[in-house]
């Protein structure tokens, strides 16, 4: 899904080194600003950006953003309650068999700190992800000099990660046809058949790869080109001016 | 061998479950060749292919790739792979990038090129097989058909001298397949020696020059595909069928509708391949002349239904006239004149039969002294009624106007001829050349029966007793027939004859014929 909105997004063919540019100073902006407010200016702007000029469905970007909602749910909640066995003060208390649980203004703003934070940060990634084709960021990684083997565990997991998906995908399929998942005991061992038959799948296909590859000249390194891309220095002041001016607020103010 | 790539001396290999891949393969493989590799399900093909490519190595026997042995150490193992590229059948086993261009540019990387020289191939190599316009999207929303095209583009990029495609149109749509084809064809006319395994025998059809043919392992068959295509056992063996354009094309042959010889490619050649065998039948191939001659026995007065039902004029012209183009093109080399391969070749349309060419035998100037004769009348015996009732008077009145049935003679059926015979114990053939003295002296003579009748003319003609203008020497069987001949030939008479044992009514009165037709000055030397 995410793949297929960056493939599709107008800002997938811009160069990965303009939009690296842009993501890395609003996120440094997100995580070094002192005000509150920064970290949300960074959110808004990143999701206009995402969703206007990358035209990403609005509606799937803000279900993508239910995701670390969710964890903020779960999580702020400890963070903005303080327990304590005496009271202070400030704040508002509830006395719990002898302990008092209640909001101070501190835990508050740390709540609060960590909330527009984490939007701004996540959609910083969300935009470089949704605008962004995978190889486009592998290569942005390898100028920032990722280790090689690292970034081709990436790409063959990505690459095959679809493989993977669709053979499972298609022998659940088949399975499902001849009543595989019927019942509670079925389904068990229709389950268990289809992650053993993957995993051999999986097994035989790296080999396969391995063949295929050594007959082009593997010789341990999977040397590639990327398909060129202009770097338009316009867009490198903008994304430049737009990060660097997010990160002098957020260091100022 | 200069122009070997690959020679596979006695190639055995058993898996390491113990599964026999192949057994004593001996082959040599050609530069330069299109070579399709044929075979049912599990025959061998991949693995032969994988010993090509030195991934396996043989249990026994010797892979040779330009005529060195190939060894199996890192460097070697690379240099034959800049040679030898090769293609799997299952794109997803070859493809690794997500990115169309990275997964293509990784083979020329590997041969250590310039980025700019890579960068070269990589768009040329995407333009040559049609996904220019897909370089930016990525590997897994290709098209199975995509995804194979790229997967050959990442080989090609290589460059190599030998491509082997493992079933490169297996799962393909038909316009794919087509494509693919399309794409293999440049390849060979660019000087690529292409290997490729198919169950398609369509496409090996079309494509390939050299065809091997695997069964459970074993080399069952090799040859050009005219030769393996039309071995139907071997087919059978290997569980394959013929190519459609042959199967139409034998059938075609078999009944009349096309003319044998070298089979069509295409679905182009073999309707040209039709459309000849439909021409001949209608006589139009023979030219200008024939289609004059057509009017006499086309039946013009017949009514039209008939004639559109079987649109098949059939004028008699027509077809002697094709049949005697196909006898001058299909005839063994000879050294008659023009008059008389006139005679030999009506005796060959009359039989079909070609040992005629080394058969038929010439006294000189008896074609002309036969002609000559024909001209001024001459009376004609014949020895069989057959002979009598198969020459046609038409054909001898355009030479001479007054010929009538009264001067075709036989005598075998005269009643004073049986008597002698029955009283002398012999055949009546005998005492009918006697009977029939006064026609022989300066007459045609046409034996095409009785060898009997003939020793006797023999004996005749040798004793002075009579003098004919022409013998026509061809009687037919296994007693006395070649003695007769031999004895015939040895004369000072004007003789034409059949060598042998051949002969028979129905040549005797085709050489008369070609004689009258000779006479008539119908021109049809050639």
């Amino acid at each position: 899904m995410i793949d297929r909105i960056a493939y599709a997004s107008p800002l997938a063919v811009r160069h990965p080194a303009e939009k690296g540019l842009l993501v890395v100073l609003a996120l440094a902006a997100c995580l070094v600003a002192r005000t509150w407010w920064v970290p949300l200016l960074v959110f808004g702007l990143m999701a206009a950006l995402t969703v206007a000029a990358g035209r990403t469905p609005w509606p799937v970007y803000t279900r993508m953003l239910l995701v670390p909602v969710v964890f903020l749910a779960a999580g702020l909640p400890a963070v903005a309650l303080t327990v304590t066995t005496g009271q202070t003060p400030e704040g508002r208390w509830f006395e719990v068999y002898g302990l008092y649980l209640g909001f101070t203004q501190a835990g508050l703003a740390v709540a609060r700190d960590i909330l527009v934070r984490t939007l701004g940060g996540v959609s910083c990634l969300y935009f470089l992800a949704l605008s962004t084709p995978l190889p486009d960021v592998l290569a942005l990684l390898r100028r920032g000099r990722v280790p090689a083997l690292f970034l081709e565990i990436l790409a063959l997991v990505y690459r095959f990660v679809f493989v993977l998906l669709e053979t499972a995908l298609e022998m659940r399929r088949a399975q499902a046809l001849r009543l595989g998942y019927t019942s509670l005991g079925t389904s068990y061992r229709a389950w268990g058949a289809l992650l053993a038959n993957l995993l051999l799948r999986a097994h035989q296909r790296a080999r396969e790869l391995f063949v295929a590859l050594s007959l082009r000249g593997y010789d341990g390194g999977l040397n590639v080109l990327e398909a060129p891309r202009r770097l338009s220095p316009g867009n490198v002041v903008l994304a430049a001016a737009l990060g660097g001016s997010l990160l002098f607020l957020a260091v100022t103010v | 061998m200069d122009d070997t790539v690959f020679e596979l001396r006695d190639l055995n290999f058993t898996y390491a479950d113990g599964t026999t891949g192949l057994r004593g393969v001996t082959v040599s493989l050609r530069r330069g060749r299109t070579i399709t590799v044929l075979g049912a399900n599990g025959a061998g093909k991949t693995t032969l292919f994988m010993h090509l490519v030195g991934v396996h190595r043989p249990t026994a026997g010797t892979v040779s790739f330009q005529g060195r042995p190939l060894s199996y150490d890192h460097r070697a193992l690379k240099a034959l792979r800049r040679e030898v590229g090769m293609v799997f059948q299952d794109p997803d086993a070859q493809l690794f990038s997500a990115s169309v261009y990275q997964d293509i540019s990784f083979g020329p990387l590997n041969l250590g090129l310039p980025e700019n020289e890579v960068r070269q191939r990589v768009e040329q190599v995407l333009a040559t097989v049609g996904l220019a316009e897909l370089a930016g999207r990525p590997t897994h929303a290709l098209s199975h058909g995509e995804k194979k095209r790229v997967a050959l583009a990442g080989v090609l990029a290589m460059e190599p001298k030998v491509l082997i495609c493992d079933e490169p149109t297996a799962g393909l749509d038909p316009r794919g397949a087509v494509q693919m084809a399309d794409l293999l064809r440049r390849l060979r006319d660019n000087g690529t020696t292409v290997i490729f395994s198919t169950h398609d025998v369509d496409l090996a059809w079309t494509l390939a020059d050299w065809c091997l043919v695997l069964a459970g392992g074993r080399l069952v068959g090799e040859g050009p595909p005219a030769a393996v295509f039309r071995d139907d056992a071997l087919l059978d063996s290997a569980n394959l069928a013929r190519p459609w354009v042959l199967d139409v094309f034998t059938d075609a042959c078999r009944r009349g509708l096309a003319v044998d010889g070298q089979p069509p490619l295409t679905r182009y050649e073999l309707l040209e391949a039709l459309e000849q065998g439909y021409r001949c039948q209608n006589g139009r191939l023979s030219g200008p002349e024939v289609g004059k001659d057509a009017g006499e026995t086309t039946p013009t007065g017949a009514p039209p239904g008939i004639y559109t039902l079987y649109q098949r004029p059939m004028s008699g012209a027509a077809i002697e006239a094709e049949s005697f183009r196909r006898i001058d093109a299909e005839a063994p080399a000879h050294t008659f004149r023009a008059a008389e391969w006139a005679v030999v070749r009506r005796l060959i349309h009359t039989t079909a039969d070609f040992g005629l060419v080394d058969a038929v035998r010439f006294s000189p100037g008896a074609v002309e002294a036969g002609v000559e004769a024909l001209r001024r009348g001459a009376p004609i015996y014949a020895d069989a009624n057959m002979i009598r009732a198969g020459l046609s008077l038409a054909r001898l009145n355009r030479v001479y106007a007054s010929y009538t049935s009264g001067d075709v003679h036989c005598l075998v059926a005269d009643p004073a001829v049986a008597e002698e015979a029955q009283a002398a114990g012999l055949p009546r053939s005998l005492f009918a050349v006697r009977q029939a003295r006064p026609f022989l002296d300066g007459g045609i003579v046409l034996i095409g029966n009785a060898p009997v009748a003939l020793l006797e003319l023999n004996r005749m003609i040798r004793e002075g007793e009579v003098r004919p203008a022409l013998v026509v020497g061809m009687p037919v069987g296994f007693v006395h027939v070649e003695e007769s001949k031999d004895e015939l030939m040895e004369l000072d008479v004007p003789w034409i004859c059949v060598a042998g044992r051949r002969g028979g009514s129905s040549l005797a009165v085709a050489a008369l014929h070609a004689l009258a037709i000779l006479g008539s000055g119908n021109g049809e030397s050639g």
